[in-house]
């Protein structure tokens, strides 16, 4: 067993029983059934906070921005939900809804730190976990049954640790897809466990309605509503061709996915796909029409951008403005160069001209400005300075690799260029 | 031990084992001040909004604390802060982030008297702060 993936354990540990094999593998496609687990932590952030506090113990809380200006709601207890409020609320309409709600802010490094503490905990049951959120992930348990007698056994035995050492509750599905545990872990919360066969899909998943499925927006759901879909039974039962007509390859792989086949597997953090892009936007504390702020809220926004295109060792060459006017309108301006760049005084020289020709059209105050660049590609190790290339060249070039180093060490605070202090956190 | 508020902490020296809860030695000359709340007599706190439902009022006030390390932990039992010091009866909380490559310690903590403070460690200043107190 020793130097044996957990991978290899298992297999050796199922060869040996061979009358069971068989029963692993699907009649219909001749692969492994696989078993996945969804965890789906209850009210994380609520939840800290009560931990942290007896004062909260029970209360009604929200946890986001605040009431009194433009805070939106990050996480409500269950005792606030009951009144109708959800993440992505204003605040202030949270407020509305629930005048006793207590409202506290947001401790990030907190939930960060024990997000981290919840993938460590994850990686006991499976080697293959797949954290989608700071609240959810995904693990491969395919074979991991016997380990634990049963699938439920394995779900309590996940449970309890995460009780145990974090004082905290969440509620798990178990089912062949992705899509499929993560509707499974929805149906009883808090607290709960569902495991689902087939038979279960049939009876539990397949009444619920299609806006329940991941990967149902609303303007996909207004076209199954067209056709007659109402409940993932409804979509499931649905010819593949009228689907892939309807919506094109999306369509088929949407029925195959409510029909509990043709889906894509857990990765763990070494398989996922490089970025496509990187970006930042701020939501502005009050709307702005002057034109420094809003530069200087650009070039903080550039700096924080090809700061993490470099610690990635990634450059970029599209980049993207992203501007919302006070009446929410939203406005995106593109630009792509033949060479890549991950330059701060050359992003924001770039996205200074998208924003001179975007603000004309407007004499709208601004509510939102954001940054992004794509086509990203990974740069060559210790590119060369230039032969030729002046020693302003160089001083610029040397520049951000310095700053870099200096938040590297002492924190990204510890240095500011000038023109961005106005629109620093 | 003229000026100096700390005793010595460890069995065998005369003075009672230390831990939370265990009667320990007074450390500061006014311990067993009033109880910590808005309107109380205690030291103002700030202003906060009228009306604002926040109830954390955010501070950066540099602290006095006694500290152990055991179980390969760093935990905070008592702390003074404006001139009141607070036994820690509870750490509910304790995380850390990296600022470049020293690390800051958070410990969200209630005293004898319920009130909660989250107390900072930093590494790289070697200094403690202040900055949350949950104020009704």
């Amino acid at each position: 067993m020793f130097g044996r993936s957990w991978q290899d354990r298992v297999d050796g540990f199922i060869e040996s029983r061979p009358g069971e094999e068989a029963s692993l593998f699907s009649e219909k496609t001749g692969r492994r059934h696989r078993r996945v687990m969804h965890v789906d932590m209850d009210a994380f952030f609520a939840a800290l906070e009560e931990n942290k506090n007896p004062h909260l113990a029970g209360k009604p809380i929200v946890v986001g921005g605040s009431p009194n200006g433009r805070g939106v709601v990050s996480t409500a207890s269950y005792a606030t939900r009951q009144h109708g409020i959800h993440s992505g609320m204003s605040a202030r309409k949270a407020l509305r809804l629930c005048p006793q709600a207590i409202f506290v802010g947001s401790e990030l490094e907190q939930y960060t730190y024990v997000s981290a503490e919840l993938i460590n905990i994850y990686h006991r049951f499976s080697p293959k976990v797949e954290a989608t959120s700071v609240d959810e992930a995904f693990l491969d348990i395919t074979g991991c049954a016997h380990l634990y007698g049963s699938e439920e056994n394995l779900g309590y035995a996940l449970k309890k640790e995460i009780r145990d050492r974090l004082s905290l509750t969440c509620s798990v599905g178990i089912a062949p897809t992705k899509v499929m545990a993560k509707v499974a872990s929805a149906v009883f919360k808090p607290d709960g466990l569902t495991v689902l066969d087939e038979d279960g899909i049939k009876s539990l998943v397949y009444p619920l309605p299609v806006s329940k499925l991941w990967g149902v927006g609303p303007a996909t759901l207004i076209v199954l509503e067209e056709i007659g879909i109402k409940t993932i039974g409804d979509l499931a039962a649905c010819p593949l061709d009228l689907l892939k007509k309807r919506f094109g390859k999306c369509g088929e792989a949407l029925g195959l996915i409510a029909q509990g086949e043709g889906e894509s597997a857990v990765l763990s953090s070494a398989e996922l796909p490089l970025e496509k892009s990187m970006g930042h936007e701020r939501t502005l504390p009050f709307d702005v029409d002057d034109p420094d702020y809003q530069k200087a809220t650009l070039h903080y926004l550039c700096d924080k951008v090809a700061r993490r295109m470099r610690r990635h060792n990634f450059a970029g060459r599209t980049v993207t403005l992203k501007l919302r006017w006070s009446d929410f309108k939203t406005i995106t301006r593109a630009i792509t160069f033949s060479h890549h760049t991950d330059d701060t005084l050359h992003l924001y020289k770039i996205v200074l001209g998208l924003w001179i020709a975007a603000i004309k059209e407007s004499k709208k105050k601004v509510r939102l400005l954001g940054v992004s660049v794509s086509h990203l590609r990974k740069k060559m190790d210790n590119p060369q300075l230039g032969l030729f290339d002046s020693s302003t060249a160089r001083r610029k070039k040397e520049t951000d690799p310095t700053i870099d180093r200096l938040r590297d060490k002492y924190g990204e605070s510890v240095i500011l260029r000038a023109y961005s202090h106005l629109a620093s956190d | 031990m003229g000026g100096r508020w700390w005793p010595t902490l460890w069995a065998g020296d005369g003075g009672p084992p230390l831990g939370v809860g265990d009667g320990g030695p007074t450390l500061w000359a006014g311990d067993g001040g009033p109880p910590l709340g808005v309107g109380d007599g205690g030291p103002p706190l700030g202003v906060g909004k009228l009306g604002d439902k926040y109830m954390y009022q955010d501070l950066n006030d540099p602290i006095e604390v006694i500290a152990v390390f055991t179980d390969h932990r760093l935990r905070p039992i008592r702390f003074k802060w404006r001139d009141r010091v607070h036994k820690i009866s509870r750490v509910t909380g304790s995380w850390k982030k990296l600022e470049g490559e020293y690390i800051v310690r958070y410990f969200a903590v209630v005293d004898e008297e319920t009130n909660v403070f989250q107390l900072v460690y930093n590494e790289r200043l070697t200094d403690w702060t202040i900055s949350k107190v949950w104020v009704e």
